[in-house]
């Protein structure tokens, strides 16, 4: 289930919890049931195979960074390539429903003073 | 106010005996204090002062979590008519009040936002961290623009254009 799906699943719930407190009142209808994906979430093969055995996964290095973090996968360490390392990080509940990418940065971390030197640098060069 | 209404009673009752055209303008003083006693009646609904002079479909938008959408179905859930704000009886505030409460508005709604905001920033994935550095989530571009999150330009030493 994508997370999106799920924001939008625990709003209905939140809503048909107040919804039902009210049936008893005002006696209207319940509401229908939370919408669920009836797609099925997408895993690569390779992670297809570790669904049934999820001991297999531990510190196994993932390249398909498009793949749906399943429940199954949850309490395993694994390592999720970013197009140039890898980056070891530990599966929780919370994570459940997004995707491997989603926590291996793939961009360097830039602060301004590092820019900031750079162009003096480039000034000195000029002069 | 029971002094503004006692006040005008004592001269009418001198002014009789004088004139009729002093007797006429007691009258103005009597109809003050009903124009300010309508103008003071706030409304309260879902915790919250919403605008007496406008009609309800468009009052309940002051509330946080209510929009065009949902001020309509309110309106016709309870079968109200699109009345002004101050014309409407005890009874239909009640009603209105009750339909409101169902639905998750003003501090709830702040609350369950942040409350999801929180589990991104937890579970440290890219929006969270996007979020965490005060920088737009969904994929904007961040060299000229988002000026909202990110504040004042700040001028970088040695930048000129060629």
């Amino acid at each position: 289930m994508r997370p999106t799906m799920m924001l939008r699943a625990l709003t209905k719930q939140f809503l048909g919890i107040v919804g039902d407190a009210a049936n008893t009142v005002a006696k209207k209808p319940p509401l229908p049931p939370p919408l669920v994906s009836r797609k099925p979430a997408f895993i690569d093969a390779f992670l297809y195979k570790m669904k049934k055995n999820p001991n297999l996964l531990s510190n196994k290095t993932i390249w398909s960074r498009r793949s749906t973090i399943l429940p199954e996968f949850v309490d395993t360490t694994v390592k999720i390539y970013n197009g140039k390392t890898t980056i070891r990080c530990r599966i929780t509940e919370g994570k459940v429903g997004h995707k491997f990418g989603e926590f291996a940065l793939t961009r360097k971390r830039k602060t301004r003073e590092q820019a900031n030197a750079k162009n003096v640098k480039q000034l000195k060069k000029k002069k | 106010m029971a002094q503004t209404l006692a006040m005008p009673v004592a001269p009418s009752l001198a002014i009789i005996s004088n004139s009729r055209l002093s007797n006429t303008l007691s009258v103005p003083v009597l109809n003050k204090p009903k124009v300010q006693g309508s103008s003071i009646k706030c409304v309260r609904v879902g915790g919250v002062e919403i605008p007496n002079n406008k009609r309800i479909e468009y009052s309940l938008q002051y509330i946080h979590g209510v929009g065009r959408t949902r001020a309509k179905q309110i309106l016709c859930d309870i079968q109200m008519d699109n009345k002004i704000t101050k014309e409407l009886t005890e009874e239909e505030l009640i009603t209105l009040r009750d339909e409101v409460s169902k639905y998750m508005i003003e501090g709830d709604l702040r609350r369950f936002n942040a409350v999801n905001i929180k589990r991104l920033k937890d579970i440290q994935c890219y929006r969270g961290i996007r979020h965490i550095q005060g920088l737009p989530c969904r994929g904007q571009r961040t060299k000229n623009n988002c000026r909202t999150l990110k504040g004042k330009k700040v001028a970088i030493a040695g930048k000129k254009k060629k």
